[in-house]
């Protein structure tokens, strides 16, 4: 299994940004400047839980070019499976945590005329270093941003005061105010990419706002918080190259089947995002649910990410040990 | 060539027998009930102001012959029409390619007639270290150029 290289780092200060939202400052334990990174980057954090180890994604959100800490930008969830419960409740100044080194899998586009982000809620964070990034380069970009209410909007003040000609907010549970809709695409001047962030229900609306008025899929960008969810969630069969079967329940990932029965698989982001799971499919269906193959790649049903992906025929034959 | 659909409006340009070359896209675009403007490339500066009002979602054609075509690559993608998803060229004509030696990196001119692709199996000697190479449809950017294999071991 690919082992993944972890920093030790220590939580050197937290602040609330809003009444769920909390923000981490982190530094290197031996005082080393931690490495650099891009903007739209994220670090993976290893936590330890009674139920055993979770691994948790959160962009980075502080000054690219500021070497040495990183910061990052945490909400409640509700619903939480224990990654934000435990920051929330479970993490205190001075603490030791695990992290990956940053990865980017959502840059910027080096093409691009001019950036247009679109974020909902907590989904303002891969924006933040991004916005920055753009910034020390001098290229134009918006930055279209909703929330329920000012007070609950991380970063409100923050990017009124550093980016008062970029911003524009619109809060959804406040009168008299502009609502966000999807009809702004269909300004945008050619050569402008899109960037969305937020739950799944904003980004899927506004991709296929775009699609719909024609924007070609490279000029649009996403971040997901949780993959999107395959259409169907059966069991199946997978047949591996020296012909053993796995089977994968319903409420499992291939992935998680192929590291129960200890097949070696190299894995990283958990989320479809990165590639490093990519596995030859020699026959069967594959439901990608992925947002790292193309269209076109999927469309020829060669490969599946075992982290997200599933099957929509009974069995898969793999080209893995 | 070929007619890309789903898109919000289509941009249909070229030189005088472009612009007849286009004639079934153009039909297309009109079976398709789809909004389109067409306008012939003779004022650059025109045609600049004219491609720079033009909205996400818009799908360009531009055809004319090979040695404009280069430059129109440039003056769209400087613009903003980024990627091939969202525009199209059709040469026509005479057309000088350049076939890159993978031995010695060298480029050799090749003129090309009567078709957009390249026809397989053409043949050339490398100019500059005379090797016999195989002229691919790999397409380099960077080099501006064709792939040239070796034809014979």
């Amino acid at each position: 299994m690919l082992q993944e290289n972890m920093l030790p780092v220590t939580v050197t200060a937290i602040h609330k940004e809003t009444l769920k939202v909390k923000r981490f400052e982190l530094a290197s334990l031996d005082g080393r400047p931690l490495p650099p990174y891009s903007g739209g980057s994220h670090i993976g954090i290893f936590i330890e839980t009674e139920k055993g180890a979770i691994h948790r994604h959160y962009s980075l959100t502080g000054h690219t070019r500021k070497k040495g800490h990183y910061e990052i930008a945490v909400a409640l969830n509700e619903d939480s499976k224990g990654g934000s419960t435990f920051m929330h409740h479970g993490v205190i100044e001075g603490d030791s945590l695990h992290i990956s080194y940053p990865k980017n899998h959502f840059p910027l586009s080096f093409k691009a005329k001019r950036h247009v982000f679109y974020a909902a809620g907590i989904g303002i964070t891969p924006f933040l270093s991004m916005m920055e990034e753009l910034r020390g380069k001098n290229v134009p970009f918006i930055l279209h941003y909703t929330a329920r209410t000012k007070g609950t909007c991380p970063f409100y003040s923050f990017l009124k005061k550093t980016y008062p000609e970029q911003c524009r907010f619109y809060f959804s549970r406040e009168p008299l105010v502009e609502r966000l809709t999807t009809d702004t695409l269909a300004q945008h001047p050619i050569g402008t990419h899109v960037y969305f962030c937020g739950p799944g229900s904003f980004i899927t609306e506004f991709t296929d706002a775009a699609a719909k008025l024609g924007y070609p899929s490279s000029s649009v960008h996403v971040e997901r918080f949780t993959p999107p969810k395959p259409s169907v969630r059966n069991a199946f069969q997978v047949r591996l190259k020296n012909g053993s079967t796995v089977q994968v329940a319903e409420d499992q990932t291939l992935l998680e089947a192929l590291l129960d029965h200890g097949i070696d698989t190299p894995y990283s982001c958990r989320s479809g995002r990165c590639g490093t799971c990519e596995i030859k499919v020699k026959k069967g269906e594959v439901d990608h649910c992925d947002s790292f193959l193309t269209e076109e790649e999927k469309g020829t049903n060669d490969t599946i990410l075992v982290c997200v992906s599933r099957a929509k025929s009974r069995e898969l034959v793999l080209e893995i040990e | 060539m070929r007619f890309v659909p789903g898109k919000r409006k289509y941009l249909v340009s070229g030189d005088t027998y472009g612009i007849r070359l286009l004639q079934p896209i153009t039909q297309k675009i009109m079976e398709q009930k789809k909004p389109f403007e067409r306008m012939e490339l003779t004022d650059e500066v025109k045609v600049r102001s004219w491609l720079s009002q033009q909205k996400m979602g818009c799908y360009l054609y531009v055809s004319a012959a090979w040695p404009e075509i280069e430059r129109l690559k440039n003056i769209t993608e400087e613009i903003g029409f980024l990627s091939e998803e969202e525009v199209q060229f059709i040469g026509h004509g005479e057309r000088v390619i350049q076939v890159f030696c993978c031995r010695c990196h060298g480029l050799t001119e090749l003129k090309v007639t009567h078709s957009e692709t390249l026809q397989d199996g053409i043949e050339i000697t490398c100019c500059q270290c005379a090797l016999l190479l195989s002229v691919s449809d790999h397409y380099s950017s960077l080099r501006n150029a064709y792939l040239g294999y070796v034809a014979k071991l």
